[in-house]
């Protein structure tokens, strides 16, 4: 009778050799760690821990740019019981979701272009030369362009096309998501070029060796692989686009008060740091709940399959 | 006699193979000199100055940083001046637990109570501001209740100006009275600056609470809202700041600005679009800085000197003129350029004064007034229409 003994460990062939490796290993999990570090630690101490503490503030009092702590829903009531919080955050989620969308539709045919046809990266970095002149530049060159003097309307008018000047160019809603637009989009052009850099062109082939058209690639082995480059590329722009506030306040005219604003306003003006902490985590909730949908329709779609394909 | 070449330490005597910089330890060199210098970036000067060093946060062009530069030079001092870009900005460095060292600093007509409240002044020693004498300043301007209470100055008025209606008159004729901007012509041609605190005292007075003002009941600051939104009809834009007030007016995107500094004309002008002043019937806002200690003074001393600098008669005419502003010395007038002399009627400056107030800014709390926090809110709300 043979008898087995429980007490001794069993060593397969793989587990034999990893556990050779072992050392080799943790020396790699070490060195991955080391290079995370810096991150790591940045993103801990300098948004971490103070989202954590703006997330406190959100529950203390305030009175005269000073803060008392408490553990109070008070300022969330408030946020929640003012039309004006509603009204501008309707306005910022307009301009995030218009941007967003925009900015990921026209930058997608251009990243396939930068990955699979060319072998140049020119159009990539003419994409990038925009990030040159800053922020504020760009908006006020917008507001040349499109003024009721800028180079269209006087375009337009030269050729006869028009009689009066187009007052809806500018400081209007147009005008903020075409500058965001502008604005946003080398980051979405990055973001999806990279995603695509991670689909190998053997897909693509393989897909067609299998009969599938270029919108049948494109629908069923380039969107699920790319989705989290597509998640990211929306969320990113949505997010930076609702919250700006500059864009809208010089080009969107009158009506163009965004919850970024209103945000503002309580922590430079009014000094209610509390009541600005609990306005930016209702607007982090919708945030979240727009990630959670935007991922819900992918899903449904049968284009976010949740698996990872890249090593 | 061994060659130097043979030792391989070269004519130094240096063992260069020893010094070489390996890949990691330049590595780590860079990385900390990079460190080093970004940190010491934050690192405060070090000021070789012998005769003292003052921080000031104040408005761009009233920190005296060219007009005194030569004062600074003769006394050895050194200045460093950061500029605010409104009043929020100064109060928020002072609040709190942890608020920001500064010997000067400035508070807008108003500010006095509430930083009062705030406990941020220290009580200024005029007696080593001889510049600071009753035959120097403007009477409205000396020992006034902004700047002087309980028996002692608070604060000292450094330049005063007006905020009032700013026009084309290519484009629309002069506005004698705020209704004139109702006017259908100007509908989508009229833009506010986004500066609420200065437009709220006009906001009062159009509704007819003048008086009243900065202590307006509910149902008064409803009406004044109320009473404004035809005006908001005629806006086609909120200027974020007087520069961009500037700006819509020379790109012809709007003929006329509820309230500009009067400074705008001559901006507009440098940018090849006349504009004109208007003071209305009602009057205009009137601004006044003042210097004040906050209590996070180190050179007290030295502070006062700069003062008294500030207030001689040729520093202010400078300053006025680079501001396009008011001076409190009436000594100063007469070196002042003929334009700015008659915008502000020096000759006449009592019945000014008696059409444009020297207003304060709304309670920081209160159960019977609407507080300074209900004006920015329900401004903000203007805005959005909401």
């Amino acid at each position: 009778m043979n008898i087995v003994n429980n007490s001794e460990p069993i060593i397969l062939g793989s587990q034999a050799s990893h556990t050779r490796q072992r050392g080799k290993i943790d020396k790699k999990i070490l060195s991955g760690y080391w290079l995370a570090s810096p991150p790591l630690f940045f993103l801990v101490v300098f948004f971490l821990i103070p989202s954590v503490m703006l997330l406190v503030a959100s529950f203390w009092t305030s009175k005269t740019f000073s803060m008392t702590p408490a553990a109070t829903l008070a300022n969330y009531a408030r946020a929640l019981s003012a039309s004006g919080f509603y009204d501008s955050l309707w306005i910022a989620l307009q301009n995030g979701f218009w941007t967003a969308l925009l900015s990921t539709v026209i930058s997608a045919p251009v990243a396939y272009y930068i990955v699979y046809r060319t072998r140049s990266n020119a159009v990539l970095y003419l994409a990038l030369v925009s990030w040159f002149s800053s922020y504020l530049v760009r908006v006020y060159a917008w507001r040349s362009i499109l003024g009721t003097n800028g180079v269209i309307n006087s375009t337009l008018m030269h050729l006869g096309l028009v009689d009066q000047p187009l007052e809806w160019l500018v400081f209007s809603k147009f005008a903020v998501v075409l500058t965001l637009v502008h604005i946003m989009l080398p980051f979405t052009l990055l973001l999806l070029v990279s995603g695509l850099r991670d689909i190998k062109k053997d897909y693509l082939e393989a897909s067609a060796d299998l009969g599938a058209s270029g919108a049948t690639t494109l629908w069923r082995v380039i969107m699920p692989m790319a989705h989290k480059s597509i998640v990211s590329s929306f969320m990113f722009t949505f997010v930076l686009a609702a919250s700006d506030y500059v864009t809208p306040q010089l080009l969107g005219g009158r009506d163009a008060m965004t919850t970024g604003l209103v945000i503002a306003n309580q922590f430079r003006s009014v000094g209610n740091w509390p009541l600005g902490a609990a306005m930016a985590y209702l607007l982090l909730c919708v945030f979240m709940l727009v990630y959670a949908l935007l991922l819900g329709v992918l899903r449904a779609a049968n284009l976010a399959p949740g698996k990872r394909y890249h090593d | 006699m061994k060659k130097a070449t043979e030792t391989g330490y070269g004519i130094t005597g240096i063992d260069l193979e020893m010094i070489s910089l390996k890949r990691r330890t330049f590595l780590l060199g860079a990385a900390a000199s990079t460190a080093g210098l970004y940190m010491g970036s934050f690192a405060p000067g070090i000021f070789a100055a012998t005769g003292g060093h003052l921080e000031i946060l104040g408005w761009e062009g009233e920190t005296g940083d060219a007009e005194l530069a030569e004062w600074r030079k003769q006394r050895g001092i050194t200045v460093r001046s950061s500029y605010a870009s409104n009043q929020d900005d100064i109060t928020a460095r002072l609040a709190g637990s942890d608020p920001v060292q500064l010997d000067l600093t400035m508070y807008a007509l108003g500010y006095e109570t509430i930083y009062q409240e705030m406990g941020l002044l220290k009580p200024i020693d005029t007696s080593k501001i001889p510049n600071y004498a009753a035959e120097n300043i403007v009477p409205l301007f000396y020992k006034g209740s902004r700047w002087y209470w309980d028996g002692q100055q608070w604060g000292v008025p450094l330049l005063w100006g007006m905020n009032t209606i700013v026009y084309n008159p290519k484009k629309v004729q002069k506005p004698s009275q705020y209704k004139d901007l109702l006017d259908p012509k100007l509908k989508g041609r009229l833009t506010f600056v986004d500066d609420g605190t200065s437009n709220w005292s006009l906001i009062a007075i159009i509704a007819g609470y003048g008086d009243k003002y900065p202590n307006l009941t509910r149902a008064e600051f409803d009406d004044a809202f109320e009473k404004l939104k035809p005006y908001r009809e005629q806006c086609r834009v909120f200027a974020a700041s007087s520069g961009d007030a500037v700006s819509l007016l020379v790109s012809g995107e709007v003929d006329a600005v509820f309230s500009a500094s009067a400074n705008t004309p001559s901006e507009t002008t440098k940018r090849g679009v006349q504009t004109a002043l208007s003071v209305p019937k009602e009057g205009a806002a009137l601004w006044c800085d003042a210097l004040f200690i906050p209590k996070t003074a180190k050179d007290i001393p030295l502070a006062l000197e700069f003062i008294n600098k500030t207030l001689e008669a040729d520093t202010q005419a400078k300053m006025a003129t680079t501001m396009f502003s008011g001076v409190v010395n009436q000594k100063a007038v007469p070196l002042l350029p003929a334009d700015l002399r008659n915008t502000f009627d020096y000759a006449n400056l009592d019945v000014f004064f008696e059409k444009s107030k020297l207003y304060g800014q709304p309670p920081l709390s209160s159960d019977k007034y609407v507080t300074y926090a209900e004006w920015i809110d329900q401004w903000a709300n203007f805005k959005g229409s909401f």
